[in-house]
């Protein structure tokens, strides 16, 4: 800031002081202000800033002083003492609840709507805290980082690591005290005596478990021993799944059948002990075993295993990478195998965690500010409209001798009196609004099954409450204060004080601007959500039921066994009445995230992209519906379907008939022999990827998990029932879980879903506070020109007349609010846009409807009051 | 104000004019410089005490002094014979304060 501005800015900040004062030592305070900004200039920005600091500070402190000096009365001069004050406040207090309870409808819609504010405000902060700042339960956090490999190739693509090289970075990394990688969980069948179990087995190596710190419950972890090749079996188990599956008996004694293998048990982990699962989110495994022991853990373009650090102190991110580049160099060197790891990725586990919260979390924590804006505002503008109602009161007061303080502290008062009972009901509020979230959406974000509302979230939510009716007060405070004594006795004016009208007309354009801006918001989100249930997903889902199939080893030992047994129940299943076509996948249709492998045409690897591959029967395709193009083979060992998407990626124009292609099941290259249509999964942004398809009779799969599809006609329940008499002959002892793969696409859309309710839910509270501002403030404002209105009348006005200019003082405003939201969504775009599917931010059909909807609001909350004028009766408004 | 004893802010702005006249930008950096000063903000706050020392006969204001480096509008202020003597016998009395909390604190210590 030039020197000439700043001291003109001082100049302004003058009017700080009493005008007297002002008046009389202005021109030395503005003189001695240049020289010391000329001197602090001179040393640079902080003195700048710091002269500036003490110079407000200065000022506030000898206006305060100044005036305390020139009080007319003899005994406001003297200081007040703090019994005195006490006394006055208790006064003050009571004279507010008071008044409130003369007039306890607006006091009620006040706090109402307070309190309203205030549970969303503080649910908000809940989400926020326990899922975005709350750390993981890790000793030192901060500390820990996911690494991944990294090509320098086109794309500088990233891949999980391989085992090879995980090992080696567990060997030779000097930038972390411990590094580890873990497997996914996979769903096992884990037989306790006889009866067989579902379970999440995961495994980790010796680096994972000492680099997130876990410390076992009971028992211990696993010995050096363990952790090697071809080491004994072992494993430890989650505390709730020892609880909840193994009874609880002493786990020494428990040996699970896992596999083919017989694991005794050596330890119970905590149970908030979770790491990253399929897709990065946040998992938690029933059985953890050691990793280093399994035999064929995939070479090094095996990429499937999570790999985590804890840094070094000292060492940051950067140097970290600079080392693993190094590193990386040296073990290409070494080893001389293919690789796709020229460096290592390094971020932060937090934000891998969270990577999916974020937005959404991000998203709720502004939509409750903009609820608890709107709520504060309303408040103000109550409390406002109830000291104008007062101005009578407080003039006799001011012109008695009360200082201006005496009745900003009114004004507080009564602030306190409606905030305290709302701040109440707010707590409330807050905490069944998340006792409510947690139950409705279970694990639809990561951590969001840790949401709790606990102390320090109530002593926020009274500060919040306090505060807000504080800087609530400050406007009824500081604006009906200082009007001088003579204007308000000799105005009794009944047109609602048009000095004071911007007030109001701001401060319900306010509300309704950040009520529009929740109304786009949610629009929006909605429709997204219809978008992405209208996507075209390419496959049929209605009348499908799904059986998960997991072949343990134990029962099913070889390879012969396992396929005897799928076949018998595809079999089976082809006999039942109610079915109408059978088949069978490794993975379920909207899955695409699993069995990704990298893929390209053959001879050519360095064009792979990552594609799905699906083991199939043909049946697949007819029984989801998915378009078999015209020229198809049928499948036969040694030949592949392609989806169109990626024939077309891969060929462009030309037919892929014939082509061959490499890689997952396939190989260096198998012929492609049919194309598919292209399969979408529900919930993903990136549209289709591409999927080569395998047929399980032809070739020689050994799956040893995988899904049964069943197209039935008629009655669920019956085919669910037919489904499990037919299974529960051939196995027994499996656990066969059947589900409506309809349904299952369904719940991969929960997290959306949940979001757009909350966020919907916001902006319905947000509408309902602006209205019923709105309504308030019509309400008073009628109540104010009632004589108005009635010599309107007397003078020959038609009550519709009347009635419609009570209406336009509540909606234009609204109208004005309107445009003011429409310019902040500018900004607020941002939040949302990562969240939108298919719809633009600035869609105007959605700009418009909301826009419609906050007028119509404001057009039926004010003319309820409007009513009321218009049928004012002048004789007897007049007599009066 | 004679009557009362002095505030440390008040102490504190006539040592700076104890070298002589001094406009109020120099009094107020000295006194910033030292630790009663803290009670002197800025401008505002300095006005204040001046406008009392001067309404307590110990300072008057002197007509502009056209030296080099000041701006020339700048009106300076000095310590009347009354001032001086308020000083001195303030910083007496401090003296004399000092002197007894030292003589005591050493008798602690032994």
């Amino acid at each position: 800031m030039s020197g000439s501005r700043a001291v003109r800015w001082y100049g302004r900040l003058l009017r700080l002081l009493p005008r007297s004062f002002r008046e009389e030592a202005g021109a030395e305070l503005v003189e001695t202000f240049a020289a010391a900004h000329v001197r602090a200039s001179r040393r640079g920005r902080f003195a700048v800033w710091s002269l500036w600091a003490r110079a407000v500070a200065d000022l506030v402190v000898t206006a305060r002083a100044e005036r305390r000096q020139r009080e007319p009365f003899v005994s406001s001069r003297e200081r007040r003492t703090m019994t005195e004050r006490l006394r006055l406040w208790t006064a003050d207090l009571r004279s507010a609840a008071r008044h409130l309870r003369s007039k306890p409808g607006s006091a009620l819609l006040a706090a109402g709507t307070l309190a309203l504010g205030l549970a969303a405000a503080l649910s908000a902060f809940v989400l926020v805290r326990d899922i975005l700042l709350e750390p993981l339960p890790f000793p030192g956090p901060e500390r820990l980082v996911r690494l991944r490999e990294q090509n320098d190739g086109e794309g500088q693509r990233r891949f999980w690591p391989s085992f090879p090289t995980c090992a080696d970075w567990e060997a030779r990394a000097t930038s972390f005290t411990a590094l580890g990688c873990a497997s996914i969980p996979e769903p096992t069948v884990v037989f306790l005596d006889s009866r067989g179990v579902m379970a999440d087995v995961a495994r980790g190596t010796a680096g994972l478990f000492r680099a997130l710190g876990v410390q076992p419950v009971a028992g211990r972890l696993f010995s050096a021993n363990e952790h090697r090749a071809g080491g004994p079996a072992v494993a430890v188990v989650r505390r709730g799944f020892w609880q909840n599956e193994l009874g609880e008996r002493p786990f020494e004694t428990i040996t699970l059948a896992i596999g083919a293998e017989r694991v005794p048990i050596a330890g119970v982990l905590p149970d908030d002990f979770r790491f990253l699962g399929d897709a990065s989110d946040w998992s938690r495994a029933d059985v953890w075993m050691p990793l280093e022991r399994e035999t064929n853990l995939g070479g090094r373009q095996s990429h499937g295993y999570h790999t985590v650090g804890r840094l070094r102190p000292g060492i940051d991110l950067v140097t970290a990478e600079h080392e693993m580049a190094e590193l990386a160099a040296v073990l290409k060197a070494e080893h001389g195998e293919p690789t796709n790891a020229d460096r290592a990725e390094l971020r932060p586990l937090t934000g891998v965690v969270l990577r999916r919260a974020e937005q959404p979390v991000r998203l709720l924590g502004w939509a409750a500010a903009a609820v608890l804006l709107v709520a504060v505002i309303n408040f103000a503008a109550t409390l406002f409209a109830r000291g104008v109602a007062r101005r009578h009161e407080l003039s006799v007061r001011l012109s008695l001798g009360a200082r201006r303080g005496d009745v900003a502290r009114l004004h507080v008062a009564e602030a306190l009196v409606l905030a305290v009972p709302a701040a109440l009901a707010g707590l409330l509020g807050a905490a069944a609004a998340i006792r409510a979230m947690t139950a409705m959406y279970p694990g639809i974000l990561p951590r969001f099954g840790q949401v709790r509302f606990d102390a320090p979230a109530a002593g926020l939510g009274i500060l919040l409450g306090l505060g807000s009716a504080t800087v609530a007060a400050c406007l009824p405070a500081l604006l009906l204060s200082a009007r001088s004594v003579a204007g308000h006795l000799a105005a009794r004016g009944d047109a609602g004080a048009p000095g004071h009208r911007y007030v109001w007309n701001l401060s319900l354009a306010a509300q309704a601007g950040a009520a529009l801006v929740l109304l786009v918001a949610s629009g929006l989100l909605v429709q997204s959500f219809r978008a992405a249930l209208q996507v075209d997903v390419g496959y049929r889902a209605d009348d499908v039921l799904t059986v998960a199939v997991v072949l343990p080893e134990s029962r099913y030992p070889s390879a012969d066994d396992r396929r005897a047994f799928i076949l018998d129940a595809l079999g089976r299943l082809e006999e039942l009445p109610s079915a109408v076509a059978v088949s069978m996948t490794n993975v379920l249709p909207h899955v695409t995230q699993a069995m990704i492998s990298g893929t390209y045409p053959a001879g050519d690897q360095a064009a792979f992209v990552f594609a799905g591959h699906r083991v199939v029967t043909p049946d697949f395709f007819p029984l989801l519906g998915i378009p078999i193009q015209p020229g198809a083979e049928t499948l036969r060992p040694g030949s592949v379907y392609v989806d169109m998407s990626l024939g077309r990626r891969f060929w462009a124009d030309r037919s892929p008939l014939g082509q061959s292609i490499g890689g997952g099941f396939a190989g260096r290259g198998t012929t492609v022999s049919g194309v598919v249509g292209s399969v979408r999964e529900w919930n993903h942004d990136m549209g289709a990827i591409g999927t080569v398809y395998y047929d399980y009779r032809q070739t020689a799969f050994d799956l040893d998990s995988g899904f049964l599809l069943v197209r039935h006609r008629g009655d669920v329940e019956r085919a669910e029932r037919e489904i499990r008499q037919a299974l529960s002959a051939v196995a027994p002892d499996l656990p066969i879980e059947v589900a409506s793969l309809d349904r299952q696409m369904r719940d991969s859309l929960a997290d959306r879903r949940a979001v757009l309710q909350l966020v919907s839910a916001f902006s319905v509270i947000g509408l309902v506070i602006a209205s019923a501002g709105i309504y308030a403030l019509v309400a008073f404002s009628v109540g104010r020109r009632l004589r108005e209105a009635a010599i309107r009348k007397a003078v020959g006005a038609q009550p519709s007349q009347v009635a419609l200019t009570m209406v336009r003082a509540g909606v234009g405003p609204a109208i004005a609010g309107v445009a003011m939201g429409l310019v902040a969504w500018i900004p607020a775009s941002d939040v949302l846009r990562a969240l939108l599917f298919e719809v633009a931010p600035f869609d105007p059909v959605i700009l418009a409807a909301a826009a419609v909807v906050l007028i119509a609001a404001s057009v039926v909350a004010s003319a309820v009051p409007a009513r009321r004028a218009a049928t004012v009766e002048p004789v007897v408004l007049l007599r009066d | 104000m004679n009557d009362r004893s002095l505030p440390p802010s008040a102490y504190a702005v006539l040592a700076a004019l104890a070298a002589g006249p001094r406009a109020g930008i120099d009094v107020l950096e000295d006194v910033r410089s030292t630790a009663p000063g803290r009670t002197i903000l800025g401008p505002g706050t300095l006005y204040r005490v001046l406008r009392d020392l001067r309404e307590a006969g110990l300072i008057a204001r002197v007509a502009a002094r056209p030296a080099a480096g000041i701006d020339e509008r700048q009106s300076s202020h000095e310590l009347t014979a009354a001032g001086r003597r308020v000083l001195l016998a303030e910083t007496r009395r401090l003296e004399r304060t000092v002197a007894l909390a030292r003589r005591r604190s050493r008798r602690v210590r032994s």
